[in-house]
């Protein structure tokens, strides 16, 4: 068969991409019409089509026959993604001596697809090719490097691909980068290398878009800056590539470099002569030098308040261009919110007296705490109060509201003036603006106070805005997240689990510290720490709080903090020493403060450790290791009592060689038993019902068998009472009797575990 | 303790050495030696030994912190107090100036009427430090 057509297919339009002719009849790009062809059956059918002689298999009044005199032929179609693309022909125009059998077919048929395949492949590659033609248009045209950029698990740098930028930045061709880009790493400067490095392994290890800035220096000596960005991709083999851009910002890093100077230049040098010019208008206003004639006196003063300004007008234009350019620090610190409030009212109404204005504070919200750098808030709250007092009519107060909205606490600032006008409602937190140009004058300020105080509230991520009404005054507000703490119920929560936890782990068991904090956060901290070190702990707020457990319970040491709502620790820790019975308890003073409680304390004081705050959690557990080292082994006795007068006496006998917990109710008691070992157990039951009749009962389910004694008003039989070792008859029972009795009994108690250890053996 | 008498105040800008003279001499009652820079100062402060040296920070030659370490250096001065003075600064160059041996930092323009008393109180502060 003398032709072989390939072609595509469109509706009517036949166009031949590939053509093998003898006589030159069908050549590529021709155009036939579709029905003119036998390739219009194979549309049809979607399959291959086949006839040896057209004449006698139906097909003689075909147009193929009539235009072309074609006899035989075989088309099958040929498929694109899944698209009908085309047919591929073959045709004669002498009968074919051999019928086309289903090989034949077969085989046109594949042959049809291998073409489909290929061409497939082909305009696969087109689009590939056009697409990095774009790519390359675009990339040569945008002002910066366009990269991938690949490190292999070895950490072997390369670029995959890099637009032309690469020659200026680098000196290396695209090509040269493709394989290797160790060489671009040469140019980076030395200073910036491993900040450079450190963010591209960071980036690397957590798959975290990188960001850098750094220099790299030219072959001709010239350093660049440069900025870039991308995103990092695992490869399937663990290596990683980013997708990125990188520009030269030198123009940039310049011009700041200029302005911070220049801005560190003009504050210098405008001050200077303002220092002097105000000072020595200072000088004569304040009668240093003379009283000045009374016809000079008000020029003095306009000539002073006007350098004033003029200081306020720099100190808020470089505070704005410090907050504009982010170079303002923020020592963002927790703190109790209403002392700020406070200190702020206080330090204001000096200038508020100039208008008869007074501040009253009309909400409080102590309990609030806020994160904050205090200095900042300070000036937020200084421009709120001055503009208040500025606008308000003389003899009026500003009001000032805190109160809790949802998780924000808001601060509120309200005058009696003549109120925002609305037209200039939208513009007031804009820079330079004040509602109408004379009040610059009249009212003084530079016209950047709110513009300045909403960058700074926004800054410790507070919001700030207003409401007023023209003549009804006006009242501008800021809010601040407030400080979630957990409460008392999720601390109590958490103290327990974590309780839990040490009782697990063992250690310390049986040593109670007491701690002495009153930041309820660091408080919890410690009891964390100290419970997770198996030691039992409680926690007391305050002074009294401290002194209240130290009556009821004896710790084996203290941590104390010096700083405390009601008084000093060091008040606490002189208490302590005067007392015999915790004489010699080791008390570990925990405190920003430690330093100077140390010198004010001298080496006055035993078994006194210092901790500075804050701490951290070694130096706690090797102080706290170091306090408690060396004390002897205490008997522990448990005192169930009914009258606090008997308790302090026994407490007062016992407590230099035992240690004594005292339980004032049957709850307690319970608490008691449960937590700790006790040796010895002694009962109040002077009176006719207390919590001392009730433990009797709990005392034979005890696991340990501790020594009981009971205080009574009759000397009471023993055994009439069950598991009772000794009842002393209370009415004329002196203190050394009591002791006596005590260290009878724990002897006894002694002396029978001994036994029971031998028996075992 | 001593009261806080004599200062030596070290300042490049003339007018402003003036103003200060007499916020801490008239005003104040103390007595005042004014020095234009850091070199003049190490010696005035070693011939003179006042209680207190009051210094500016951006001065031509060698700068207030250089001057503070020099005097630190020398024998008759190393215990002297320095106080810096400054125009407006932030928080944390404050601390910058207290870290490096600052007793405390007076900004510029300072009030001269409180000028004495402001220098009377971080002095009396030292010894807490």
């Amino acid at each position: 068969m003398p032709y072989a057509i390939a072609n595509r297919i469109n509706g009517e339009d036949y166009i031949i991409q590939a053509a093998y002719s003898p006589d030159d009849r069908f050549v590529r790009g021709q155009v036939l019409r579709t029905s003119d062809t036998f390739c219009s059956a194979v549309v049809a059918r979607s399959d291959v089509v086949a006839f040896t002689d057209a004449d006698t298999e139906g097909w003689n009044d075909h147009r193929c026959r009539l235009l072309f005199g074609l006899k035989s032929y075989i088309g099958a179609p040929i498929w694109v993604h899944g698209q009908r693309f085309g047919a591929l022909a073959f045709s004669s125009e002498q009968v074919r001596g051999r019928p086309f059998d289903e090989a034949d077919r077969e085989f046109v048929r594949l042959l049809a697809r291998w073409i489909g395949a290929t061409l497939m492949r082909w305009q696969e590659v087109e689009a590939r090719e056009e697409i990095a033609g774009r790519l390359a248009k675009i990339a040569s045209q945008i002002p910066g490097l366009i990269y991938q950029y690949h490190q292999d698990l070895d950490g072997h740098p390369s670029f995959p691909y890099a637009s032309e930028a690469i020659r200026t930045y680098y000196g290396v061709t695209p090509e040269e980068a493709k394989l290797d880009a160790t060489q671009v790493f040469e140019h980076i400067v030395p200073e910036d290398m491993e900040r450079l490095l450190t963010s591209i392994s960071e980036s690397e290890k957590n798959l975290t878009p990188w960001h850098c800035e750094y220099r790299v220096q030219q072959a001709n000596g010239e350093i660049l800056w440069l900025s870039g960005q991308s995103i990092p991709e695992r490869e399937a083999d663990g290596s990683t590539t980013w997708h990125g851009f990188l520009h030269d910002v030198t123009e940039r890093k310049r011009s700041e470099r200029l302005k911070t100077e220049f801005i560190s230049t003009v504050s210098h040098e405008l001050r200077t002569p303002l220092t002097s010019i105000s000072g020595s208008l200072g000088l004569i206003q304040g009668g240093a030098l003379g009283t000045p004639p009374e016809s000079m006196r008000s020029m003095l003063s306009v000539a002073h308040s006007n350098a004033q300004r003029l200081i306020m007008l720099i100190n808020d234009l470089l505070d704005m261009e410090k907050l504009v350019a982010g170079k303002m620090t923020f020592q963002m610190q927790e703190q109790p919110l209403m002392p700020l409030i406070d200190q702020a009212i206080e330090a204001n109404q000096a200038y508020a007296d100039q208008f008869k204005v007074h501040y009253v504070i009309t909400e409080r919200l102590d309990e609030a705490e806020v994160n904050i750098d205090a200095m900042r808030l300070q000036q937020v709250l200084s421009n709120l109060l001055s503009n208040a007092a500025k606008f308000s009519p003389p003899d009026m107060q500003v009001e000032v509201r805190v109160e809790a909205i949802g998780e924000r606490v808001r601060v509120s600032v309200i005058d009696h003036g003549p109120g925002i006008p609305e037209a200039f409602h939208e513009r007031i937190f804009q820079k330079f603006s004040q509602a109408d140009a004379s009040s610059t004058r009249k009212q003084g300020g530079t016209g950047l106070g709110l513009a300045i105080t909403r960058e700074l509230v926004e800054r410790m991520r507070g919001s700030i805005s207003f409401f007023s009404e023209e003549g009804q005054g006006a009242c501008f507000f800021f809010e601040l997240p407030r400080l979630v703490r957990p409460d008392a119920a999720e601390r109590a929560a958490l103290a327990e689990r974590l309780a839990g936890q040490a009782e697990e782990a063992g250690g310390g068991a049986g040593t109670r510290l007491l701690i002495v904090e009153d930041d309820p956060d660091t408080a919890l901290l410690l009891a964390i720490l100290i419970r997770r070190w198996g030691y039992q702990a409680e926690v007391a707020h305050t002074l009294e709080e401290a002194l209240g457990w130290i009556e009821r319970r004896s710790f084996d040491a203290i941590t104390l903090d010096l700083m405390l709502p009601d008084g000093s620790g060091l008040t606490l820790l002189r208490q302590l020493r005067e007392q015999p019975e915790t004489r010699d308890l080791p008390v570990l003073v925990v405190s920003a403060i430690a330093g100077e409680g140390q010198l004010e304390i001298g080496g006055q004081l035993n078994a006194v450790d210092w901790l500075a705050k804050p701490f951290d959690e070694r130096r706690l557990a090797h102080a706290l290791k170091g306090s408690l080292n060396g004390r002897p082994q205490r008997e522990r006795i448990m005192h169930v009592e009914s009258d606090a007068d008997l308790t302090r006496r026994v407490a007062g006998q016992i407590a230099t060689s035992m240690t004594l917990d005292v339980a004032r109710s049957v709850a307690e008691a319970c608490y008691l038993l449960d937590s700790n070992d006790y040796g010895l157990i002694s009962l109040d039951l002077t009176g006719d019902h207390g919590p001392g009749w009730e433990i009797i009962p709990l005392l034979s389910q005890l696991p340990h068998h501790p020594a009981v004694i009971i205080l009574s008003e009759h000397a009471l039989a023993p055994t009439l009472l069950g598991r009772i070792d000794t009842a002393i008859a209370r009415p004329g029972l002196s203190a050394e009797e009591l002791r006596e009795a005590f260290d009878r009994q724990l002897q006894g108690r002694r002396r029978d575990d001994d036994k029971d250890t031998q028996g075992d053996s | 303790m001593q009261a806080l008498h004599r200062v030596l105040h070290v300042e490049d800008d003339p007018s402003i050495q003036e103003v200060a003279r007499i916020a801490l001499e008239v005003v104040g009652g103390m007595q005042v030696a004014s020095c234009d820079d850091g070199q003049s100062a190490l010696e005035k402060a070693a011939e003179w030994q006042p209680d207190l040296i009051l210094l500016d920070v951006m001065m031509p030659g060698i700068d207030g912190p250089t001057t503070l370490a020099r005097l630190r250096e020398q024998e008759a001065t190393r215990e002297i107090p320095v106080i810096f003075m400054t125009a407006k600064v932030q928080p944390n160059e404050i601390e910058h100036y207290r870290s490096i041996g600052g007793l405390d930092v007076v900004i510029k323009p300072f009030d001269p009427m409180t000028l004495a008393s402001q220098l009377r109180e971080i002095w009396e502060r030292k010894d807490e430090r």
